[in-house]
């Protein structure tokens, strides 16, 4: 058999299909652009609109800043979250049970692993552009203090690689598409409220406060409140490698545990 | 004569748990040739199937595809390898030359020769005329087309086919056909599983038969009927017969209410005992299925 036939695997041949998967996603996320995007931002928008506005008017300072500048970090923070935790458990799920796209892109030279690598940066992708979307929504009410906010972008890229690969270790152990309910309520919903997205987790009892820290989302919302804010502080080096650590540990796990459903 | 072996496979096995879905295989394929495995559901030519391109790993024996085993070089044979799966599994959101370009991505193509590429794929399947419609308006047998010319954006030189006409009508049929026996004539190398006895009769050079994850007969489909049936075959009705048809000295086979008489001559069926002259009888040449049908009665179950 000729050799020549086969191209040899290399590096630049890996990453032409790391991005082919990353481009197949995007061009069928934006033929409904539309109907993908305005939801997503018109949520936080409602959070800002309903706490931000409506309810700060009875609450004072809230950890030293006004209770509308406090949340608009927490609501770019927590729309990484949401986007990146809907596009891995149903958005995935589909791919996988209904679409059967896996079975098609892994008959191709691509691997299980550039697979998975693509499409989570793809979703990385997107909920960074969420968060900067978010960003400049708050930053026309005057919530955003400094020009470092625009690590928010960086910061939901990295929101959304965690929350991928947690979205996708769930989706390789859901045999039924509801039973993402248990996961969206159950953790992702509690995670929303105690992760200092709308109140700081300063004064909660000791135990409690411990237990949010553990939750990633508090540590992507730290990062984000600090560079809303402009106030970089050399402790934020531990949110970032405690969300750093979410990912090193997700990532063979939930690559691992989903080639083992797919791949029979 | 000295052929070029494609695919080798020697104690091919494969298990889900306790099921043993292929059990120890022995089958060769060589270039250029069209191969069909033929079985019931469950007969493990799917999961054969997918272990000669490492969608799914052995778990026994020994496999070779173009020299290479597949678990250690499964990247670089579906370089060379088109797949058509059972069932359609398109991108449903894009356009039909949008699944072909996106496919076409994963194999390093792009710019104007995935253009152009594209372009001749779709005249092949008189597709061009839909060229920018969504896969949800496209009829069943158009989709499978795509599915089809999907597999062969980086001309592969084994193409692998899952059932490719399974719920299709005639016409698509044929189109597909034809447009598979121009693939062989191309020097492609063909496998494919189906369900049809006509479709493996018109398309392969030489089938397996497999059931409960074995290969229980091998051939071409000529010399498998040849070998084992008589010449012809007269179908009739059983209500047109006299009680005690059974009785005769005639090889008969039985199904529902049809019943199917074999015979080397015609005149073998100057016996039969007609009730009356009025009733379907349709003479005929033995052909595969009446072959399938009959390893059916005797070692295959339901």
């Amino acid at each position: 058999m000729n050799n020549s036939t086969f191209i040899l695997p290399r590096i630049e041949n890996r990453v032409r299909k790391v991005f082919a998967v990353w481009r197949r996603h995007q061009r069928v996320y934006f033929k409904f652009l539309i109907a993908n995007v305005l939801p997503p931002f018109l949520e936080p928008l409602m959070y800002i609109l309903a706490f931000g506005v409506g309810l700060a008017a009875y609450i004072g300072k809230v950890a030293d800043v006004p209770y509308a500048v406090f949340l608009a970090p927490g609501m770019i923070a927590s729309t990484a979250m949401w986007s990146a935790s809907f596009e891995t458990t149903y958005g995935t799920f589909v791919r996988m049970e209904y679409e059967k796209i896996y079975e098609a892109i892994l008959a191709s030279p691509v691997t299980f692993f550039e697979m998975i690598l693509g499409e989570v940066l793809w979703v990385s992708t997107k909920t960074a552009m969420f968060s900067l979307g978010v960003l400049i929504v708050v930053s026309t009410f005057g919530l955003v203090s400094s020009w470092w906010c625009l690590l928010v972008l960086p910061l939901g890229f990295l929101g959304g690689m965690l929350f991928s690969l947690l979205g996708i270790l769930v989706t390789s152990q859901v045999k039924e598409m509801n039973n993402f309910n248990f996961y969206l309520t159950g953790v992702i919903t509690p995670m929303f409220f105690f992760s200092g997205t709308v109140f700081p987790l300063h004064d909660l009892p000791n135990l409690l406060r411990g237990a949010c820290l553990a939750l990633p989302l508090t540590h992507l919302v730290t990062m984000m409140r600090a560079s809303c804010q402009g106030r970089l502080e050399p402790s934020l080096i531990f949110s970032l490698g405690i969300c750093l650590a979410w990912c090193a540990i997700l990532w063979p796990l939930a690559v691992g545990f989903l080639r083992r459903r797919i791949v029979v | 004569m000295d052929r070029n072996i494609v695919i080798r496979a020697r104690g091919l096995k494969k298990f889900f748990g306790p099921v043993t879905a292929v059990d120890g295989i022995e089958f060769e394929v060589y270039e250029g040739e069209c191969f069909a495995m033929l079985g019931p559901n469950g007969a493990g030519k799917t999961s054969t199937m997918r272990m000669l391109y490492d969608f799914s790993p052995r778990d026994g024996g020994e496999l070779e595809v173009f020299g290479l085993d597949p678990a250690r070089e499964g990247e670089r044979l579906r370089q060379v390898i088109g797949v058509v799966p059972q069932s359609d599994n398109l991108d449903l959101e894009l356009t039909v030359r949008e699944n072909l370009e996106v496919y076409g991505s994963y194999y390093g193509l792009r710019g104007d020769r995935l253009k152009r590429k594209v372009d001749k794929l779709l005249e092949l399947m008189s597709l061009t005329g839909k060229a920018d419609s969504g896969i949800r308006q496209l009829s069943e047998g158009m989709k499978r087309r795509l599915t089809i010319l999907r597999a062969l954006v980086q001309e592969p030189r084994l193409v692998i086919l899952d059932e490719p006409t399974t719920g299709l009508d005639p016409q698509a049929r044929h189109h597909i056909w034809a447009f598979l026996r121009q693939l062989k004539a191309g020097g492609t190398t063909l496998i494919f599983t189906t369900h049809y006895m006509d479709e493996a009769e018109r398309l392969c050079n030489r089938l397996v038969i497999m059931d409960k994850g074995k290969i229980i007969e091998e051939g071409s489909p000529q010399e498998l009927i040849k070998n084992n049936l008589p010449r012809l075959v007269l179908e009739i009705d059983q209500r047109d017969l006299v009680d005690g048809w059974q009785d005769m000295a005639l090889n008969f086979e039985f199904y529902g209410d049809q019943v199917f008489f074999m015979a080397d001559s015609e005149q073998e069926f100057s016996t039969i005992p007609f009730l009356s002259d009025k009733g379907r009888k349709i003479l005929r040449p033995a052909n595969l299925e009446d072959f399938f049908l009959k390893l059916t009665g005797r070692s295959l179950h339901e």
